[in-house]
Protein backbone atom coordinates (compact mmCIF):
# COMPACT_ATOMS: atom_id res chain seq x y z
CA UNK A 1 0.00 0.00 0.00
CA UNK A 2 2.61 2.49 0.70
CA UNK A 3 4.82 2.23 -1.95
CA UNK A 4 2.21 3.56 -4.96
CA UNK A 5 4.16 5.15 -7.08
CA UNK A 6 3.16 9.00 -7.63
CA UNK A 7 1.15 10.58 -10.26
CA UNK A 8 4.27 12.26 -12.14
CA UNK A 9 6.13 8.42 -11.90
CA UNK A 10 3.10 7.10 -13.61
CA UNK A 11 3.05 9.65 -16.28
CA UNK A 12 7.30 9.07 -16.97
CA UNK A 13 6.30 5.84 -16.91
CA UNK A 14 3.62 5.98 -19.74
CA UNK A 15 6.62 8.11 -21.52
CA UNK A 16 9.18 5.04 -20.83
CA UNK A 17 11.39 8.20 -19.23
CA UNK A 18 11.68 6.17 -15.84
CA UNK A 19 15.35 4.32 -15.01
CA UNK A 20 14.91 0.67 -15.71
CA UNK A 21 14.89 -0.58 -12.23
CA UNK A 22 12.09 1.97 -11.28
CA UNK A 23 10.08 0.81 -14.46
CA UNK A 24 10.34 -2.71 -13.52
CA UNK A 25 9.29 -1.38 -9.98
CA UNK A 26 6.16 0.34 -11.31
CA UNK A 27 5.15 -2.05 -14.28
CA UNK A 28 5.07 -5.05 -11.48
CA UNK A 29 2.89 -2.53 -9.00
CA UNK A 30 0.48 -1.78 -11.93
CA UNK A 31 -0.41 -5.24 -12.70
CA UNK A 32 -1.81 -5.82 -9.47
CA UNK A 33 -3.06 -2.47 -8.09
CA UNK A 34 -6.35 -1.40 -10.03
CA UNK A 35 -5.46 2.33 -8.71
CA UNK A 36 -2.55 3.42 -10.25
CA UNK A 37 -3.77 1.44 -13.70
CA UNK A 38 -6.77 3.25 -13.39
CA UNK A 39 -4.38 6.46 -13.00
CA UNK A 40 -2.38 5.32 -15.96
CA UNK A 41 -5.33 5.26 -17.99
CA UNK A 42 -6.42 8.96 -16.98
CA UNK A 43 -3.23 10.33 -18.04
CA UNK A 44 -3.71 8.91 -21.35
CA UNK A 45 -7.27 10.84 -21.25
CA UNK A 46 -5.38 14.12 -20.23
CA UNK A 47 -3.83 13.88 -23.17
CA UNK A 48 -7.37 12.97 -25.23
CA UNK A 49 -8.89 15.88 -23.59
CA UNK A 50 -5.86 18.10 -25.31
CA UNK A 51 -6.71 16.65 -28.57
CA UNK A 52 -10.20 16.96 -28.85
CA UNK A 53 -10.10 20.50 -28.22
CA UNK A 54 -11.48 21.68 -31.92
CA UNK A 55 -8.64 22.67 -34.56
CA UNK A 56 -8.50 26.57 -34.58
CA UNK A 57 -10.18 27.87 -37.78
CA UNK A 58 -7.75 29.76 -40.76
CA UNK A 59 -6.76 33.20 -39.39
CA UNK A 60 -9.16 35.36 -40.04
CA UNK A 61 -8.87 38.17 -42.50
CA UNK A 62 -8.54 41.48 -40.34
CA UNK A 63 -5.42 39.39 -38.77
CA UNK A 64 -4.38 38.15 -41.75
CA UNK A 65 -4.56 41.84 -43.39
CA UNK A 66 -2.79 43.78 -40.28
CA UNK A 67 -0.17 40.92 -40.53
CA UNK A 68 0.36 41.83 -44.78
CA UNK A 69 0.23 45.74 -44.17
CA UNK A 70 3.19 45.38 -41.71
CA UNK A 71 5.21 43.63 -43.96
CA UNK A 72 4.33 45.87 -46.29
CA UNK A 73 5.66 48.18 -43.78
CA UNK A 74 8.64 46.52 -43.24
CA UNK A 75 9.17 46.08 -46.90
CA UNK A 76 9.27 49.77 -47.50
CA UNK A 77 11.08 50.95 -44.55
CA UNK A 78 13.87 48.45 -45.91
CA UNK A 79 13.79 49.62 -49.04
CA UNK A 80 13.57 53.69 -47.85
CA UNK A 81 17.31 52.72 -45.52
CA UNK A 82 18.82 51.38 -48.31
CA UNK A 83 18.74 54.26 -50.27
CA UNK A 84 16.94 57.63 -48.88
CA UNK A 85 18.30 57.57 -45.47
CA UNK A 86 20.42 60.92 -46.13
CA UNK A 87 17.85 62.79 -48.20
CA UNK A 88 15.39 63.23 -45.37
CA UNK A 89 17.51 64.21 -42.89
CA UNK A 90 18.83 61.14 -40.76
CA UNK A 91 22.49 61.59 -40.72
CA UNK A 92 24.45 58.64 -41.31
CA UNK A 93 26.22 58.89 -37.98
CA UNK A 94 29.72 59.29 -36.50
CA UNK A 95 30.03 57.81 -33.06
CA UNK A 96 29.49 60.09 -30.50
CA UNK A 97 31.49 59.06 -27.58
CA UNK A 98 29.66 60.36 -24.01
CA UNK A 99 32.56 63.52 -23.49
CA UNK A 100 30.77 64.92 -26.03
CA UNK A 101 27.34 65.79 -24.54
CA UNK A 102 26.55 68.59 -26.84
CA UNK A 103 25.43 66.38 -29.25
CA UNK A 104 22.94 64.87 -27.58
CA UNK A 105 19.54 65.89 -27.31
CA UNK A 106 18.95 66.23 -23.78
CA UNK A 107 15.89 68.58 -24.15
CA UNK A 108 16.89 71.11 -21.74
CA UNK A 109 17.83 68.63 -19.12
CA UNK A 110 21.35 69.21 -17.10
CA UNK A 111 23.40 66.38 -18.00
CA UNK A 112 22.37 63.43 -15.93
CA UNK A 113 24.42 61.50 -13.69
CA UNK A 114 24.70 58.64 -15.62
CA UNK A 115 26.35 60.06 -18.48
CA UNK A 116 29.34 61.34 -16.34
CA UNK A 117 29.05 57.96 -15.01
CA UNK A 118 29.37 56.72 -18.07
CA UNK A 119 32.15 59.04 -19.69
CA UNK A 120 34.85 56.09 -18.50
CA UNK A 121 35.19 54.76 -22.20
CA UNK A 122 31.85 54.30 -22.92
CA UNK A 123 30.50 54.87 -26.05
CA UNK A 124 27.10 55.79 -27.52
CA UNK A 125 25.86 53.25 -30.02
CA UNK A 126 22.55 53.87 -31.46
CA UNK A 127 20.08 54.45 -34.29
CA UNK A 128 19.43 57.90 -33.35
CA UNK A 129 16.88 59.29 -30.88
CA UNK A 130 14.36 59.73 -33.41
CA UNK A 131 14.59 56.10 -34.09
CA UNK A 132 14.37 55.85 -30.49
CA UNK A 133 11.58 57.76 -29.97
CA UNK A 134 9.66 56.00 -33.01
CA UNK A 135 9.93 52.77 -31.42
CA UNK A 136 8.51 53.90 -27.75
CA UNK A 137 5.65 55.61 -29.10
CA UNK A 138 4.99 53.35 -31.75
CA UNK A 139 4.60 50.91 -29.03
CA UNK A 140 2.97 53.01 -27.19
CA UNK A 141 0.21 52.90 -29.36
CA UNK A 142 -0.18 49.91 -29.65
CA UNK A 143 -0.61 48.95 -26.37
CA UNK A 144 -3.55 51.58 -26.00
CA UNK A 145 -5.04 50.98 -29.01
CA UNK A 146 -5.26 47.22 -29.48
CA UNK A 147 -4.33 46.21 -32.83
CA UNK A 148 -5.88 48.43 -35.06
CA UNK A 149 -4.40 51.63 -34.24
CA UNK A 150 -0.36 50.73 -34.51
CA UNK A 151 -0.82 50.96 -38.27
CA UNK A 152 -1.92 54.73 -38.20
CA UNK A 153 1.05 55.73 -35.78
CA UNK A 154 3.41 53.20 -37.30
CA UNK A 155 2.79 55.39 -40.81
CA UNK A 156 3.22 58.65 -39.20
CA UNK A 157 6.47 57.73 -37.61
CA UNK A 158 7.78 56.06 -41.02
CA UNK A 159 7.32 59.63 -42.38
CA UNK A 160 8.98 61.21 -39.57
CA UNK A 161 11.58 59.04 -39.68
CA UNK A 162 12.51 57.02 -42.83
CA UNK A 163 15.41 55.62 -41.29
CA UNK A 164 13.96 54.05 -38.57
CA UNK A 165 14.95 50.33 -40.03
CA UNK A 166 16.77 47.63 -39.24
CA UNK A 167 19.48 46.61 -38.11
CA UNK A 168 18.68 48.31 -35.30
CA UNK A 169 20.83 49.02 -32.82
CA UNK A 170 20.22 49.63 -28.65
CA UNK A 171 21.66 52.68 -27.02
CA UNK A 172 24.31 51.42 -24.61
CA UNK A 173 25.34 53.66 -21.64
CA UNK A 174 27.42 52.51 -18.73
CA UNK A 175 24.87 53.90 -15.52
CA UNK A 176 27.59 52.38 -13.09
CA UNK A 177 24.38 50.95 -11.08
CA UNK A 178 24.92 47.40 -8.84
CA UNK A 179 21.82 46.35 -9.73
CA UNK A 180 20.28 43.92 -7.39
CA UNK A 181 17.58 41.70 -7.41
CA UNK A 182 15.29 43.35 -4.85
CA UNK A 183 15.44 46.58 -6.26
CA UNK A 184 15.80 46.06 -9.80
CA UNK A 185 12.36 47.64 -11.28
CA UNK A 186 13.08 51.04 -9.00
CA UNK A 187 16.61 51.43 -10.36
CA UNK A 188 15.99 50.47 -14.10
CA UNK A 189 13.10 53.04 -14.01
CA UNK A 190 16.10 55.45 -12.53
CA UNK A 191 18.56 54.71 -15.37
CA UNK A 192 15.97 54.74 -18.23
CA UNK A 193 14.43 57.98 -16.68
CA UNK A 194 18.54 59.66 -16.59
CA UNK A 195 18.89 58.45 -20.43
CA UNK A 196 17.55 61.12 -22.53
CA UNK A 197 17.37 59.52 -26.71
CA UNK A 198 20.08 61.29 -28.49
CA UNK A 199 19.42 62.82 -31.18
CA UNK A 200 20.00 61.89 -34.78
CA UNK A 201 23.50 60.06 -33.64
CA UNK A 202 24.29 56.38 -34.22
CA UNK A 203 27.60 54.53 -34.94
CA UNK A 204 27.71 52.14 -38.04
CA UNK A 205 31.00 51.32 -38.53
CA UNK A 206 33.22 52.18 -35.33
CA UNK A 207 31.63 50.74 -32.32
CA UNK A 208 33.75 49.48 -30.10
CA UNK A 209 34.68 45.92 -29.45
CA UNK A 210 32.32 45.51 -26.02
CA UNK A 211 30.00 47.39 -27.71
CA UNK A 212 29.58 44.81 -30.34
CA UNK A 213 29.35 42.31 -28.28
CA UNK A 214 26.11 43.76 -26.28
CA UNK A 215 24.38 45.11 -29.62
CA UNK A 216 24.45 40.92 -30.69
CA UNK A 217 23.22 39.96 -27.71
CA UNK A 218 20.59 42.63 -27.20
CA UNK A 219 19.46 41.49 -30.54
CA UNK A 220 19.60 38.09 -30.34
CA UNK A 221 18.04 38.05 -27.02
CA UNK A 222 15.28 39.97 -28.28
CA UNK A 223 14.86 37.96 -31.12
CA UNK A 224 14.43 34.72 -28.93
CA UNK A 225 12.04 36.66 -26.90
CA UNK A 226 10.39 38.96 -29.38
CA UNK A 227 11.08 41.93 -28.01
CA UNK A 228 13.12 45.01 -29.56
CA UNK A 229 16.05 46.36 -26.68
CA UNK A 230 16.71 50.10 -26.81
CA UNK A 231 19.01 50.20 -24.48
CA UNK A 232 21.59 48.38 -22.37
CA UNK A 233 22.89 49.40 -19.13
CA UNK A 234 27.07 47.69 -19.50
CA UNK A 235 26.35 47.47 -15.60
CA UNK A 236 27.03 45.16 -12.27
CA UNK A 237 24.28 42.78 -10.82
CA UNK A 238 24.93 40.95 -7.38
CA UNK A 239 28.01 42.96 -7.40
CA UNK A 240 28.96 40.85 -10.83
CA UNK A 241 29.30 42.35 -14.09
CA UNK A 242 26.02 42.35 -15.73
CA UNK A 243 24.56 43.83 -18.53
CA UNK A 244 20.92 45.22 -18.09
CA UNK A 245 18.32 45.54 -21.40
CA UNK A 246 15.48 47.44 -21.41
CA UNK A 247 12.79 47.02 -23.97
CA UNK A 248 10.04 49.28 -23.81
CA UNK A 249 6.40 47.89 -23.98
CA UNK A 250 4.39 50.58 -24.14
CA UNK A 251 3.21 51.88 -20.65
CA UNK A 252 5.17 49.05 -19.50
CA UNK A 253 9.19 48.55 -19.50
CA UNK A 254 10.45 45.06 -19.58
CA UNK A 255 14.06 44.81 -18.47
CA UNK A 256 16.29 41.46 -18.69
CA UNK A 257 19.33 41.07 -16.76
CA UNK A 258 22.13 38.67 -18.61
CA UNK A 259 25.22 37.12 -18.10
CA UNK A 260 27.78 38.53 -20.21
CA UNK A 261 29.61 35.52 -21.23
CA UNK A 262 26.25 33.77 -21.38
CA UNK A 263 23.94 35.79 -23.74
CA UNK A 264 23.22 32.60 -25.70
CA UNK A 265 22.71 30.28 -23.17
CA UNK A 266 19.49 29.82 -21.61
CA UNK A 267 20.66 30.66 -18.18
CA UNK A 268 21.88 33.33 -19.15
CA UNK A 269 18.68 35.50 -18.00
CA UNK A 270 20.01 36.21 -14.32
CA UNK A 271 16.59 38.19 -13.77
CA UNK A 272 13.44 39.78 -15.40
CA UNK A 273 11.86 42.89 -14.06
CA UNK A 274 9.04 44.70 -15.72
CA UNK A 275 7.98 48.28 -14.27
CA UNK A 276 5.79 50.93 -15.13
CA UNK A 277 7.55 53.69 -17.95
CA UNK A 278 7.25 56.95 -15.98
CA UNK B 1 8.27 36.12 -64.24
CA UNK B 2 8.66 32.82 -62.32
CA UNK B 3 5.77 31.70 -60.33
CA UNK B 4 7.05 33.08 -56.81
CA UNK B 5 4.07 31.28 -55.12
CA UNK B 6 6.08 28.16 -56.10
CA UNK B 7 9.41 28.79 -54.70
CA UNK B 8 10.70 26.23 -51.93
CA UNK B 9 10.60 28.28 -48.13
CA UNK B 10 14.37 28.34 -48.19
CA UNK B 11 14.49 29.82 -51.45
CA UNK B 12 11.90 32.97 -50.60
CA UNK B 13 14.10 33.39 -47.34
CA UNK B 14 17.30 33.96 -49.71
CA UNK B 15 15.47 35.70 -51.96
CA UNK B 16 14.19 38.10 -48.66
CA UNK B 17 17.60 38.68 -47.85
CA UNK B 18 18.44 39.30 -50.74
CA UNK B 19 16.18 42.30 -51.35
CA UNK B 20 13.45 40.99 -52.91
CA UNK B 21 10.22 42.38 -51.58
CA UNK B 22 7.82 39.88 -52.29
CA UNK B 23 9.42 36.63 -50.99
CA UNK B 24 8.56 36.93 -47.60
CA UNK B 25 4.77 37.73 -47.81
CA UNK B 26 4.43 35.22 -50.02
CA UNK B 27 6.46 32.64 -47.02
CA UNK B 28 3.71 34.36 -44.84
CA UNK B 29 1.18 33.32 -46.69
CA UNK B 30 2.12 29.85 -46.98
CA UNK B 31 2.52 29.33 -43.21
CA UNK B 32 0.43 31.87 -41.41
CA UNK B 33 -2.67 29.73 -40.85
CA UNK B 34 -0.59 26.97 -39.04
CA UNK B 35 1.34 29.32 -37.30
CA UNK B 36 -1.77 31.28 -36.40
CA UNK B 37 -3.02 27.94 -34.47
CA UNK B 38 0.21 27.72 -32.44
CA UNK B 39 0.16 31.17 -31.15
CA UNK B 40 -4.14 31.06 -30.45
CA UNK B 41 -3.42 27.62 -28.88
CA UNK B 42 -0.47 29.39 -26.94
CA UNK B 43 -2.06 32.85 -25.90
CA UNK B 44 -5.90 31.27 -25.27
CA UNK B 45 -6.96 34.62 -26.66
CA UNK B 46 -7.27 36.30 -30.03
CA UNK B 47 -5.90 39.74 -29.74
CA UNK B 48 -2.98 38.21 -28.14
CA UNK B 49 -2.50 35.69 -30.18
CA UNK B 50 -2.83 38.39 -32.76
CA UNK B 51 0.00 40.49 -31.64
CA UNK B 52 2.35 37.84 -30.48
CA UNK B 53 2.14 36.90 -34.54
CA UNK B 54 2.72 40.31 -35.81
CA UNK B 55 5.56 40.43 -33.53
CA UNK B 56 7.11 36.95 -34.34
CA UNK B 57 6.91 37.53 -37.75
CA UNK B 58 8.13 41.26 -38.38
CA UNK B 59 11.11 39.31 -36.09
CA UNK B 60 11.29 36.68 -38.79
CA UNK B 61 11.60 39.37 -41.73
CA UNK B 62 14.53 41.14 -39.19
CA UNK B 63 15.99 38.07 -39.09
CA UNK B 64 16.17 36.48 -41.86
CA UNK B 65 19.73 37.04 -42.55
CA UNK B 66 20.59 35.08 -39.41
CA UNK B 67 19.15 31.61 -40.56
CA UNK B 68 21.69 29.24 -41.22
CA UNK B 69 19.73 25.99 -42.80
CA UNK B 70 20.62 23.67 -39.87
CA UNK B 71 16.30 23.68 -39.42
CA UNK B 72 13.66 23.43 -41.57
CA UNK B 73 12.18 27.04 -42.65
CA UNK B 74 8.84 26.09 -40.63
CA UNK B 75 11.08 25.08 -37.76
CA UNK B 76 12.69 28.28 -37.62
CA UNK B 77 9.30 30.04 -38.28
CA UNK B 78 7.40 28.32 -35.27
CA UNK B 79 10.72 28.90 -33.09
CA UNK B 80 10.19 32.53 -33.30
CA UNK B 81 6.49 32.19 -33.01
CA UNK B 82 6.89 30.24 -29.61
CA UNK B 83 9.08 32.63 -28.42
CA UNK B 84 6.74 35.23 -28.88
CA UNK B 85 4.08 33.56 -27.29
CA UNK B 86 6.72 32.49 -24.63
CA UNK B 87 7.53 35.91 -23.74
CA UNK B 88 3.91 37.52 -23.38
CA UNK B 89 2.72 34.72 -21.85
CA UNK B 90 5.55 35.10 -19.31
CA UNK B 91 4.38 38.90 -18.76
CA UNK B 92 1.06 37.92 -18.20
CA UNK B 93 2.06 35.44 -15.61
CA UNK B 94 4.08 38.21 -14.33
CA UNK B 95 0.81 40.13 -13.31
CA UNK B 96 -2.37 37.96 -13.46
CA UNK B 97 -5.30 39.93 -13.42
CA UNK B 98 -5.67 41.29 -16.69
CA UNK B 99 -8.92 41.53 -17.74
CA UNK B 100 -8.86 38.94 -20.45
CA UNK B 101 -8.71 36.63 -17.73
CA UNK B 102 -11.55 38.08 -15.86
CA UNK B 103 -13.31 37.71 -18.63
CA UNK B 104 -12.71 34.33 -19.20
CA UNK B 105 -13.40 33.39 -15.90
CA UNK B 106 -17.30 35.08 -15.96
CA UNK B 107 -17.78 33.03 -18.84
CA UNK B 108 -16.51 30.12 -17.37
CA UNK B 109 -18.63 30.70 -14.14
CA UNK B 110 -21.55 31.59 -16.30
CA UNK B 111 -21.09 28.18 -18.32
CA UNK B 112 -20.97 26.34 -15.18
CA UNK B 113 -24.12 28.24 -14.29
CA UNK B 114 -25.90 27.17 -17.26
CA UNK B 115 -24.84 23.17 -17.30
CA UNK B 116 -27.16 20.78 -15.76
CA UNK B 117 -27.37 17.77 -17.39
CA UNK B 118 -23.87 18.07 -18.59
CA UNK B 119 -24.50 16.02 -21.99
CA UNK B 120 -22.59 16.01 -24.82
CA UNK B 121 -23.97 19.34 -26.19
CA UNK B 122 -22.40 22.64 -27.45
CA UNK B 123 -22.52 23.80 -23.87
CA UNK B 124 -20.38 21.12 -22.43
CA UNK B 125 -18.34 21.64 -25.14
CA UNK B 126 -17.47 25.06 -24.65
CA UNK B 127 -16.89 24.36 -20.82
CA UNK B 128 -14.80 22.06 -22.07
CA UNK B 129 -12.41 23.99 -23.50
CA UNK B 130 -12.62 26.75 -21.13
CA UNK B 131 -11.59 24.05 -18.68
CA UNK B 132 -8.50 23.32 -21.04
CA UNK B 133 -7.57 26.40 -21.51
CA UNK B 134 -7.94 27.35 -17.70
CA UNK B 135 -5.99 24.27 -16.60
CA UNK B 136 -3.27 24.99 -19.09
CA UNK B 137 -2.82 28.42 -17.38
CA UNK B 138 -1.89 27.01 -14.30
CA UNK B 139 0.84 25.02 -15.52
CA UNK B 140 4.73 26.17 -15.64
CA UNK B 141 5.43 27.66 -18.94
CA UNK B 142 7.69 25.27 -20.47
CA UNK B 143 5.30 22.16 -19.41
CA UNK B 144 2.66 24.45 -21.16
CA UNK B 145 4.15 25.00 -24.04
CA UNK B 146 5.19 21.53 -24.34
CA UNK B 147 1.85 19.92 -23.95
CA UNK B 148 -0.05 22.34 -26.35
CA UNK B 149 2.52 21.96 -29.09
CA UNK B 150 2.39 17.48 -28.38
CA UNK B 151 -0.87 17.14 -27.24
CA UNK B 152 -3.04 19.98 -28.58
CA UNK B 153 -1.56 20.45 -31.89
CA UNK B 154 -0.20 17.08 -32.58
CA UNK B 155 2.97 18.09 -33.39
CA UNK B 156 5.39 14.98 -32.94
CA UNK B 157 7.62 15.13 -29.98
CA UNK B 158 11.04 15.42 -32.26
CA UNK B 159 9.24 18.50 -33.76
CA UNK B 160 8.44 19.74 -30.42
CA UNK B 161 11.82 19.28 -29.29
CA UNK B 162 13.19 21.46 -32.65
CA UNK B 163 10.72 24.16 -32.45
CA UNK B 164 11.41 24.29 -28.56
CA UNK B 165 15.33 23.97 -29.24
CA UNK B 166 15.18 20.86 -26.44
CA UNK B 167 16.21 17.51 -26.39
CA UNK B 168 13.22 15.31 -26.85
CA UNK B 169 13.66 13.77 -23.81
CA UNK B 170 13.52 16.95 -21.95
CA UNK B 171 9.57 17.55 -24.16
CA UNK B 172 9.06 13.68 -23.08
CA UNK B 173 9.29 14.78 -19.40
CA UNK B 174 7.97 18.59 -19.66
CA UNK B 175 4.89 17.22 -20.93
CA UNK B 176 4.59 13.78 -18.64
CA UNK B 177 5.00 16.47 -15.78
CA UNK B 178 2.28 18.94 -17.44
CA UNK B 179 0.04 15.77 -17.54
CA UNK B 180 0.66 14.62 -14.13
CA UNK B 181 -0.71 18.23 -12.86
CA UNK B 182 -3.60 18.46 -15.44
CA UNK B 183 -4.83 14.52 -14.28
CA UNK B 184 -7.20 16.22 -11.35
CA UNK B 185 -8.70 19.17 -12.97
CA UNK B 186 -9.30 17.44 -16.58
CA UNK B 187 -9.32 13.66 -16.25
CA UNK B 188 -13.05 14.06 -15.46
CA UNK B 189 -13.87 15.53 -18.84
CA UNK B 190 -13.16 11.74 -20.07
CA UNK B 191 -13.11 9.71 -17.27
CA UNK B 192 -16.94 8.65 -16.09
CA UNK B 193 -15.53 8.24 -12.62
CA UNK B 194 -13.47 10.95 -11.66
CA UNK B 195 -10.90 11.13 -9.10
CA UNK B 196 -12.07 12.09 -5.84
CA UNK B 197 -10.40 15.74 -5.52
CA UNK B 198 -11.94 17.15 -8.63
CA UNK B 199 -15.06 19.19 -8.60
CA UNK B 200 -14.82 21.39 -5.93
CA UNK B 201 -16.07 24.43 -6.93
CA UNK B 202 -13.92 25.88 -9.92
CA UNK B 203 -11.74 23.07 -8.47
CA UNK B 204 -8.24 23.05 -10.39
CA UNK B 205 -9.60 24.24 -13.26
CA UNK B 206 -9.29 27.97 -11.14
CA UNK B 207 -6.18 29.82 -12.87
CA UNK B 208 -3.80 31.39 -10.20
Amino acid sequence: MTSHPDVEALAFFAEELLEPDEERTVAHHIETCALCAATLDELTAVSGVLADVPPVPPMPQDVADLLDRRIDEAVRERAGSDDTATETGGPVAPVVPFTRPKKRGFNGMNLPRLMMLAAAGAVVVGGGGAVLNAVMSTQQESAVGGSAAPLLQEEQAEEAVPDAAQPYKPEIVGSGTDYTSKDLADQAADVLDATVPESGYGAEEEAQDGSILIEECAVSLGERLGVRFTLVDDARFEGAPAWVLFAPMGDTTEVYVVDPAGCESPDGVLEQETFTTR
Amino acid sequence: MDAVQELPDRELLTRHTQGDDQAFAVLVRRHRDRLWAVAVRMMGDREEASDALQDAFLSAFRSADRFRGESQVTTWLHRIVVNACHDRLRRRKARPSTPTEDDTLDVLSNDRLGRVGGGPDHASQTEARLDVHAALETLPLDQRMALTLVDMLGYRVEEAAQILDVATGTVKSRCARGRAKLLPSLAHLRNPHPPRDVTTGRGGANPS
